[in-house]
């Protein structure tokens, strides 16, 4: 779990870095350099200030996304996650290890509920401004994941996307592919 | 491959009218006169060179090493892939595409009639095998197929497995044939013209599609390609659409940059590349003109749905129908297990041994050539009743009628044929409920009317023994009778 702090004192910037949220008091986390880079983002930051104290705030990320994407990057930073081959052949649950699949369905999804994926949204942001290769793939891959085999319909349900397409339009799409509607 | 199946059959065809010309020298008053013979390899030659010339413009264009894993990904278009392992597919695509050259395909409905110095005169007879060829066609027409990933992979093991043994897969000939849609109907005949063929058709045996080359201009997805100027426009539109949708919209997945929407979309299946450009204009956007795989598999997808429909709409699908393969008990009897299969048949064959039977099965069946089956054809095995095209519902009828005599076991296989007609059924159903699926409807419609006369016949039989096992054992089949 990621160290959360409320002083310096006592940091070894050498080994360490610590990353500042967006909230207001903005929380503070202890992060090791080494699990740090798999950021692309803080890398290079911390190549940049390498001997200088790093104090780094995340101005597009909150504390709890923080948290939980900094919980990722630790974890990972000794156990590489495999890469998830596209497109999905099948659920990502099995494609997973038991870490990331508790991660992501515990975590990310409270309680394996695909309605409730706000929490899976700001990771998925978080890790594309912070530029974690990994956990934006295995976000994405999530997302996929909810979104296969699912109509047109039930993924607007799902998202809560509004359906722009007039009738017309969305009959003449199906037109165009009409054999290959998905059954 | 298919091409070498049958070309190899016509050059067996032409060599076996060489040596039944020669065989009938003598008794030319009798036989076919040399002129006919002379014309018939005449017309046979000329097939089989026209085959040839196919053949190398196919493989000029299409090594096996590619065809195979094509294919596999064009049935990833059209199957649900969770279903069945890619070897499934692989092995059922070998036996497709050597359907179109398989004794069985060819010499169905002409069984025997070479032993006589016959020949039929039917083109190159194939379905599937050949609708998937077309298809592979139009796909190898699209410019992006270069570019799609199945197309550089290379791993082509050869199958040897027949046509038979692979044809007993019946949820993946099942699934094939729900997209390759039936047109039983050719236009401008009235329905009562059309049940005369139904009729006719019950009897017939297989579909003959002659191999004509029809060298079509390369189709253009309007609404991809269309013309240039409307096409620049609609991509404008769309966009200034997209980018409205994006302000407007707060669902949280849309506050996801499109670069990451992207990223997201490219582990989607390509097969709901279809779906995705359904959700919002946004999505359809990024799917369009963003995923260069989802955009690629759209577009071989909308090629492919523009072949199915002029196959079935054009020429061919007016011309040529596949009845039995969707409406005959031994098409059903593939989704038995072998032990079952066999106690059926074994039943079947026993019933019809004596020619009492027959006959008696004949007339209520309507069946008019199993009254013709000899005894001596029987044995031989040539004409095995179990692997007549009976229609099913008479067949299930008559099975029933004689349940107080059945085995337990005979009851129970007829179960499962019961079973697998009714989920064919419901998807023929299902289909009915797509407007697009015209060519089905008819299909659809008859396949309805036949269940309905089954249960017309089976509920006033009154036995609560055999409906309650009916309706507690078959949910497809209380879905299908809560609106007969």
């Amino acid at each position: 779990m990621p160290e959360e702090i409320t002083s310096h004192d006592g940091v070894d910037f050498s080994k360490y870095c610590v990353l500042e949220s967006n909230d207001h008091p903005s929380i503070q986390f202890k992060v090791s350099r080494e699990s740090a880079k798999l950021s692309g983002l803080l890398k290079d930051m911390l190549d940049d200030q390498e001997g200088v104290d790093a104090i780094i705030p995340i101005p597009n990320v909150s504390g709890r996304t923080l948290r939980l994407v900094l919980e990722y990057m630790e974890y990972h930073t000794n156990n590489p996650a495999d890469p998830i081959d596209k497109p999905l052949k099948s659920s990502i649950e099995s494609l997973l290890c038991e870490w990331d699949n508790n991660y992501l369905y515990h975590k990310l999804l409270k309680d394996h509920d695909e309605t409730q994926h706000e929490v899976l949204i700001d990771v998925i942001m978080a890790a594309n401004f912070l530029n974690v290769k990994d956990l934006l793939d295995l976000t994405c891959a999530c997302v996929a994941s909810m979104i296969r085999g699912k109509s047109a319909e039930e993924i607007r349900t799902l998202f809560n996307i509004e359906n722009d397409f007039s009738r017309e339009e969305a009959e003449k799409i199906r037109e165009e592919n009409r054999w290959c509607e998905e059954s | 491959m298919l091409f070498y199946w049958v070309s190899r059959s016509l050059s067996v065809k032409i060599r076996k009218f060489e040596e039944a010309k020669r065989r009938n020298a003598f008794t030319a008053e009798k036989s076919l006169s040399s002129e006919y013979y002379t014309s018939r390899v005449e017309g046979l030659t000329k097939t089989w060179r026209t085959l040839r010339h196919v053949q190398s413009v196919f493989t000029s264009h299409l090594s096996r090493a590619v065809l195979k894993p094509l294919l596999t990904e064009l049935l990833h278009f059209y199957i649900d892939a969770s279903v069945f392992t890619t070897d499934d597919i692989q092995r059922n695509i070998e036996s497709f595409l050597s359907f179109g050259g398989s004794s069985y395909c060819h010499e169905e409905g002409n069984t025997g009639d070479e032993d006589d110095g016959h020949v039929s005169d039917s083109p190159p007879s194939s379905a599937v095998g050949l609708l998937l060829l077309q298809l592979v066609r139009q796909l190898l027409l699209l410019p992006e197929c270069q570019h799609l990933p199945w197309v550089r992979s290379c791993d082509f093991t050869p199958d040897t497995r027949s046509y038979l043994s692979s044809c007993r897969s019946y949820s993946t000939h099942a699934q094939l044939l729900r997209r390759v849609k039936i047109n039983r109907v050719p236009s401008g005949r009235t329905t009562s013209e059309a049940e005369g063929l139904v009729l006719k058709w019950n009897v017939a045996s297989h579909v003959s599609l002659p191999l004509r080359q029809e060298r079509r201009g390369r189709l253009r997805d309007p609404f991809l390609i269309g013309k240039a100027a409307s096409h620049s426009t609609l991509l404008k539109r769309v966009r200034e659409t997209a980018q409205t949708h994006f302000q407007r919209t707060l669902a949280p997945i849309d506050v996801l940059p499109s670069e990451v929407l992207c990223l997201l979309l490219g582990y989607v299946p390509p097969c709901q590349s279809h779906t995705l450009t359904l959700v919002c204009k946004r999505w359809r956007w990024l799917v369009l003109q963003e995923c260069a795989v989802l955009r690629n598999s759209l577009r071989a997808s909308s090629r492919l749905t523009k072949t199915f429909i002029q196959f079935f709409e054009g020429t061919w699908g007016e011309a040529y129908l596949h009845l039995p393969s969707l409406t005959n008990v031994h098409r059903l009897l593939a989704a038995l297990s072998p032990e079952r299969l066999r106690v059926l048949q074994d039943y079947w064959a026993r019933t019809c041994e004596s020619a009492a039977m027959r006959g008696a099965v004949s007339q209520h069946m309507n069946v008019e050539e199993l009254a013709q089956l000899d005894s001596a054809s029987l044995r031989r095995g040539s004409r095995s009743p179990a692997h007549m095209p009976v229609p099913p519902r008479p067949f299930v009828c008559y099975v029933l009628q004689e349940c107080r005599q059945t085995q337990p076991a005979v009851y129970e296989a007829l179960c499962y044929v019961l079973k697998a007609l009714s989920v064919e059924l419901r998807w023929c159903r299902t289909l009915v409920s797509i407007e697009a699926a015209r060519g089905c409807h008819g299909l659809a419609e008859e396949a309805l009317r036949q269940t309905c006369l089954l249960w017309t016949i089976l509920v006033p039989d009154q036995r609560p023994g055999v409906l309650v096992a009916l309706w507690l054992r078959w949910t497809s089949i209380e879905y299908l009778t809560h609106d007969l």
